[in-house]
């Protein structure tokens, strides 16, 4: 951990903290300051807020002073960011959907990806050993209140004029028994 | 004897079947999570959380405590056998340990480790048991001033006693604090940052906050630098001390054990500071200092003493006076938050279930650790051929699983990989995200007292240093500042890290 500041890395680290700074103190603009002796919920934030901005730009102009380290921050793994951040989004958006065991599947495939040595029969074998040591471990053993296989994957879901009652139902409607998401 | 009769409520609690399986599973996991680098106690800890939601605070707390004292034993075997600490305290061990292992020695360096772990976790928790209700007492005596000033000097001191930049920790600090007022104000009811959105009524979650920071940022950053691990590993027999090495290390333990309970207690310190200023103390005072570097084993067994007498330490102030003194501790915190109960100087007399049953089974995980991991070195020396392709997809999958169970809602999901991004975007910039843990869990602490202070001094901001206590504590702050910031001390902070 040295304590010289690379140039253009910290500069750029500075210039982030003032914005962050800022963004805050925008964001708080309608908080009610109130006084020293009753603050309001603005107060604090503010002061923080301005701490920040003062850090920051003390932070980039010591970066700009120092010596030159590295030319600048080294190349971003931008297929790890994308897999990784991604398939934690997709497991956001389609747990509920396709329940633990497929969705854990499919994150796991994906996060392993990111990785430059993984290979594909490891990566399957770990997939679907993962889940279903987590669908035991979770939803048996712990009692989360989560499907194991979600509604997407039930022919019901998507097709209910075949499982529901005629007349009333509305083609292409979900039945009302369906949990939704 | 008050004490004895606490005592034996402790070991009642603690020595029940349940909380001992709780006891063996935070020590094993501890363990594991300690010989596996790239995987560490906070990040572990931070998975857990949401399990100990269906269990009972004591159990939890046993279990993330052993997870984090047995991180210090698993780091040290690492260290030795093959010179990859696997925790940021164990990186002195290697000095010598891995010296001593490439010298045939292997088996004494990891006697010495466990054995000077033991000591001094016995002694830590006598320290624990014997100082924490008087200075629960002394903390009712409290007011809002006193504990403002002393988060202001639990923050600076470990601000101070960090490494890296001064200036970009502070920031880390800052931004903590200012993520920590997310949501609803609890003195006013006006939601602060909220956007409208009703799922963040009630703050940031606090899982989803270090998970994606700790779990996903650190997964991230490890892929940058992803290289397969060739591990060949010695062949380790032998385990018994020579009479001579138990000579040499009383000293060593003693002085670390003391050390380390210090600097353990202090806002700031912990597991990793203590090992590095005891191997810098007994490098100065051995008669064998000579070898150091060469594979003495004084160079094992004072940084192993300190590292465990430190890790326990520093439940001092967590326990009583509800401040953390590191990220572990604040995560602790959280989880006590969790299950309902409020940290500070009243668990003591509330909660004294929980509080001796913590410190006895501490013992009780200290005893486990000594007679497991000797014995099961081979089991833990193989764990680390796994490479870490295999592990870190699993990592998430707990992260998922973990931060969507906290409140059913996949919003805490979404909310985990965008501070997965933060805490990479951090570490790029050369921010360690640590302090960030820290600053959040008192943040909202912090604006509490300090609104009280105004409020009962009448907006009179000389409050905090007319009262006495206040401003030793914050004078204490401003000194550890100066001295961190003078040159002298500058260098030889940045000497001490390099190694």
């Amino acid at each position: 951990m040295a304590v010289v500041m690379e140039k253009p890395r910290d500069v750029v680290g500075g210039v982030v903290v003032m914005a962050i700074g800022v963004g805050f103190l925008l964001f708080g603009q309608e908080l009610p300051m109130g006084s020293s002796v009753r603050m309001g919920p603005g107060y604090f934030p503010t002061i923080l807020s301005v701490l920040m901005i003062v850090l920051g730009l003390l932070i980039a102009v010591l970066g700009l002073r120092g010596p030159t380290g590295e030319s600048g921050p080294s190349a971003l793994p931008w297929r790890g960011l994308i897999l990784i951040i991604g398939a934690t989004l997709l497991f956001g958006l389609t747990l509920r959907g396709l329940g633990l065991g497929p969705v854990l599947v499919l994150t796991v495939l994906a996060t392993a990806w990111a990785s430059r040595y993984a290979k594909l029969r490891s990566s399957v074998l770990l997939s679907v050993g993962l889940a279903v040591f987590c669908s035991v471990l979770f939803i048996r053993l712990l009692g989360l209140p989560l499907p194991l296989v979600g509604p997407w994957l039930s022919a019901g879901y998507w097709i209910p004029a075949a499982t529901a009652p005629a007349s009333e139902e509305a083609p292409g409607s979900v039945p009302p028994n369906t949990p939704r998401q | 004897m008050e004490l004895l009769d606490n005592l034996m409520l402790g070991f009642g609690t603690a020595l029940s079947p349940f909380n001992l399986l709780y006891c063996f599973i935070g020590v094993l996991l501890g363990t594991a999570v300690g010989v596996l680098p790239g995987l560490g106690p906070v990040a572990t800890i931070a998975m857990l959380l949401p399990i100990t939601f269906g269990l009972p605070p004591v159990s939890s707390l046993i279990m993330l405590a052993g997870i984090y004292y047995g991180a210090q034993y698993g780091g040290s075997t690492t260290a030795i056998l093959i010179n990859l600490p696997g925790e940021s305290s164990s990186v002195v061990t290697a000095i010598d340990g891995y010296q001593m292992a490439k010298q045939g020695r292997a088996g004494p360096a990891l006697a010495t480790a466990a054995l000077g772990s033991f000591f001094a976790g016995t002694v830590a928790t006598i320290l624990l048991a014997v100082a924490a209700p008087p200075l629960a007492d002394v903390a009712l005596e409290f007011g809002p001033a006193e504990y403002f000033s002393l988060m202001v000097l639990g923050l600076v001191a470990s601000v101070a006693l960090a490494s890296g930049s001064l200036l970009k920790a502070f920031t880390m600090i800052v931004l903590g604090l200012l993520l920590g007022l997310v949501g609803t104000d609890v003195e006013s009811g006006t939601p602060r940052f909220t956007f409208d959105l009703p799922e963040l009524a009630d703050g940031l979650n606090f899982v989803a906050l270090s998970m994606g920071v700790f779990g996903l940022g650190e997964i991230l950053r490890n892929l940058e630098h992803e290289h397969t691990r060739s591990v060949m590993v010695r062949h380790v027999s032998g385990l018994m001390l020579s009479k001579e090495d138990f000579k040499r290390i009383i000293g060593p333990v003693l002085r670390g054990t003391a050390l380390g309970s210090v600097l353990g207690i202090l806002p700031g310190g912990g597991a990793m500071l203590a090992s590095f200023a005891a191997y810098t103390m007994e490098k100065k005072l051995s008669p064998n200092r000579a070898q150091f570097g060469k594979g003495a084993i004084e160079g094992v067994a004072a940084p192993e003493s300190a590292n465990n007498a430190g890790a326990q330490t520093s439940f001092i102030p967590m326990l009583t006076l509800g401040i953390p003194s590191n990220p572990v501790m604040a995560l602790m915190i959280g989880a006590l938050i969790i299950q309902g109960i409020t940290p500070g100087p009243n668990v003591v007399t509330d909660e004294p279930a929980l509080f001796w049953g913590m410190i006895v089974s501490m013992w009780v995980g200290n005893l486990m650790l000594v007679l497991l991991n000797l014995p099961l070195i081979g089991l833990w020396v193989r764990m680390l051929t796994i490479p870490y392709h295999l592990l870190f997809p699993a990592i998430i999958a707990f992260c998922c699983i973990g931060a969507y169970s906290v409140n059913n809602n996949v919003f805490d999901v979404y909310m985990m990989a965008m501070f997965g991004v933060v805490g990479y975007a951090l570490i790029k910039l050369d921010f360690e995200p640590a302090p960030l843990l820290l600053g959040f869990v008192l943040g909202p602490m912090l604006e509490e007292n300090l609104r009280r202070a105004m409020l009962i001094s009448r907006g009179n901001a000389m409050v905090f240093v007319t009262h006495p206590l206040s401003l030793a504590l914050l004078l204490i702050s401003l000194a550890l500042l100066v001295i961190v910031v003078l040159p002298g001390i500058r260098a030889k902070r940045e000497e001490a890290f390099s190694e």
